[in-house]
């Protein structure tokens, strides 16, 4: 019996977002951008999803004259991605049997 | 990977699995150490204590040591001055904890040198030279020993190790064999691993 995945981090643009922040203390909105081969709109979109969930954390603030937004992600949001690393693994483990 | 869809755009598990390797493996490459310091800081630190080695071996004119001395006075500020460009010209778009975690090392390695100097001051009255090279080596060797182990780079371990090795051994001399083995620490605890970190960066 496979364990559920976590509907929300079974995307794509969501997964990755949560996987290179998973690894560092906080990121800007444009290094995001970078990494993850996506829009601006469907990378804010999906950001926003993760915030709602309680998953990421959002900062809006400036620099110089220019908007900046930095994300982190947040207990919640570690905790559902271990899970979701576990359940993968495990799923892989089952596959192999 | 490619996903401009605003719907959720569900994926299999193969896919979640290739998704998280890509990410962790663009992680590692876009925030991996460059060396560039280690590489700057390590010359300056060598000609300061390889010259201060020289001029105390061989017979100069007092220009020449005048010459030796400045270049070092220059160099060091040269090497500030492009460490707080560097540091300002890297700001990175995401903070690392590894980078947190070195700022905090080295930040108080600094502080800990100045601590160090008022404290022979108020015991001393005066700066012993001889004592305060190996302390120096000791504080150094502590904080490339705990860089090393941040970074999780076995050459920067090892560097500190003898950069302490080193420190002891120079209590027992004096300054001028001090400064000769304060050179080769700078040797082996900066401008070598510099170099490899600065080779290995974008590999």
């Amino acid at each position: 019996m496979f364990k559920e995945l976590d509907p929300l981090l079974h995307s794509q643009v969501r997964l990755a977002i949560m996987s290179l922040l998973i690894g560092v203390k906080s990121a800007e909105f444009s290094w995001l951008l970078e990494n993850i081969n996506t829009t601006k709109g469907n990378l804010s979109f999906q950001i926003g999803k993760l915030k709602e969930a309680g998953y990421v954390a959002v900062d809006k603030s400036f620099r110089g004259n220019y908007p900046l937004t930095t994300c982190r992600i947040t207990e919640k949001g570690a905790n559902a991605y271990q899970e979701y690393v576990a359940a993968i693994e495990e799923y892989f483990k089952q596959i192999k049997k | 990977m490619d996903a401009t869809n605003k719907e959720s755009n569900i994926i299999d598990e193969n896919q979640s699995l290739t998704v998280i390797k890509e990410m962790i493996a663009v992680s590692r490459i876009k925030l991996r150490q460059d060396g560039i310091l280690f590489i700057v800081w390590g010359w300056v630190l060598f000609y300061v204590s390889f010259s201060g080695f020289i001029t105390r071996s061989i017979v100069l004119t007092y220009q020449m040591n005048r010459i030796i001395s400045r270049l070092g006075i220059i160099l060091g500020a040269a090497a500030a001055l492009f460490t707080i460009y560097y540091l300002i010209k890297q700001r990175k778009k995401v903070q690392t904890y590894i980078g947190v975690s070195l700022r905090y090392v080295w930040t108080s390695l600094f502080l800990s040198t100045v601590l160090v100097n008022l404290i022979q001051m108020n015991v001393l009255h005066s700066i012993n030279f001889e004592l305060q090279h190996p302390l120096f080596m000791v504080l150094m060797a502590f904080a490339v020993t705990v860089t090393g182990g941040i970074l999780r780079h076995r050459l920067i371990i090892i560097g500190g190790a003898v950069f302490g090795a080193l420190a002891l051994t120079a209590s027992y001399l004096g300054l001028k064999e001090q400064l000769l083995l304060e050179a080769v620490a700078w040797v082996i605890a900066f401008i070598v691993p510099g170099h490899i970190l600065f080779a290995k960066r974008n590999k």
